[in-house]
């Protein structure tokens, strides 16, 4: 799995390629723990290049919901693939999650007050 | 898996660093079956989901279990796949302690972020991405057998001619 951070004002945008799954799970969580710990609670995440996911992968998403939640803050997803979408709705994730389908509504969303 | 149209079989060690072993089998497997991208990503979540349950639970993460003791048997940790026309099997068999996942209780998918427990997704992601699913323990051994059909628009019998390159392709 890839996984780029950018940040953009108090936003940090994660943007994740390839798989996440029980092998690359521990990567993403080394990534945004720390950034959550400091206090950045608004988030975005580009999927536009993840192929794959599995529980694993829906652990760490929902860990990163609790996360911000308790932070006051926001995550926002977009870019999911059909085999991604399809995990999220079965898991009834689609309701957690604010998914857009552009990286812009996805910025706003996350940087609503 | 003798005449339940099992193609091919790997056996692996109980470490989850043999998952990377499980996905370029079944992947290999896919590609000379014509099986497409979207079934794979649905086996190969299948067999995460089960490979990941049977080393941290029905192992407990005893990568070398039957080394020390000469009680315990040898772990043996063994998938199958094979296609039947318009229809994959994917066989998980493993001699840990019996126990069907198929039971499990269903997550409660409706709950709220906050009452969201994390975890328990896995065998339930299975049961809905897969036709059937089937447990039996047999021979000291657990056993999963799951099946998902593959859409197959080349083989509509009232189609005649024009099947498009990767119809049903060597069996």
């Amino acid at each position: 799995m890839m996984l780029e951070v950018e940040h953009e004002g108090e936003m940090a945008i994660l943007r994740f390629a390839g798989r996440l799954d029980g092998t690359t799970v521990r990567q993403a969580e080394e990534r945004f723990l720390p950034l959550a710990e400091q206090g950045t609670g608004r988030f975005v995440f580009d999927l536009t290049g993840l192929e794959y996911i599995s529980s694993a992968g829906l652990r760490f998403m929902l860990l990163a919901a609790k996360k911000t939640k308790t932070l006051n803050g926001r995550v926002a997803l977009h870019g999911l693939t059909d085999n991604v979408r399809e995990v999220f709705e079965i898991s009834g994730f689609l309701s957690i999650f604010p998914v857009f389908s552009s990286r812009e509504e996805a910025l706003a969303y996350a940087a609503e007050r | 898996m003798e005449g339940s149209g099992i193609g091919s079989t790997i056996d692996v060690a109980p470490d989850l660093r043999e998952w990377t072993a499980i996905r370029q089998w079944l992947e290999s497997f896919c590609l000379a079956s014509g099986i497409g991208r979207d079934i794979r990503l649905k086996l190969e979540l299948a067999a995460e989901e089960w490979f990941i349950n049977v080393v941290t639970h029905g192992f407990a993460g005893k990568a070398d279990a039957g080394r020390d003791s000469q009680d315990a048997a040898e772990p043996l940790v063994r998938l199958g796949i094979g296609r039947k026309r318009d229809e994959v099997i994917l066989e998980l068999v493993d001699n840990g302690p019996a126990y069907n996942p198929l039971e499990r209780k269903d997550p409660d998918i409706t709950l709220p972020v906050e009452q969201r427990p994390i975890g328990g997704l896995g065998i339930y992601l299975i049961k809905n991405l897969m036709d059937s699913c089937r447990y039996e323990r047999l021979d000291g051994c657990n056993r999963l057998t799951l099946r998902k059909r593959i859409a197959n628009k080349s083989r509509q019998p009232s189609e005649g001619g024009n099947e498009p390159d990767d119809a049903g392709s060597g069996t």
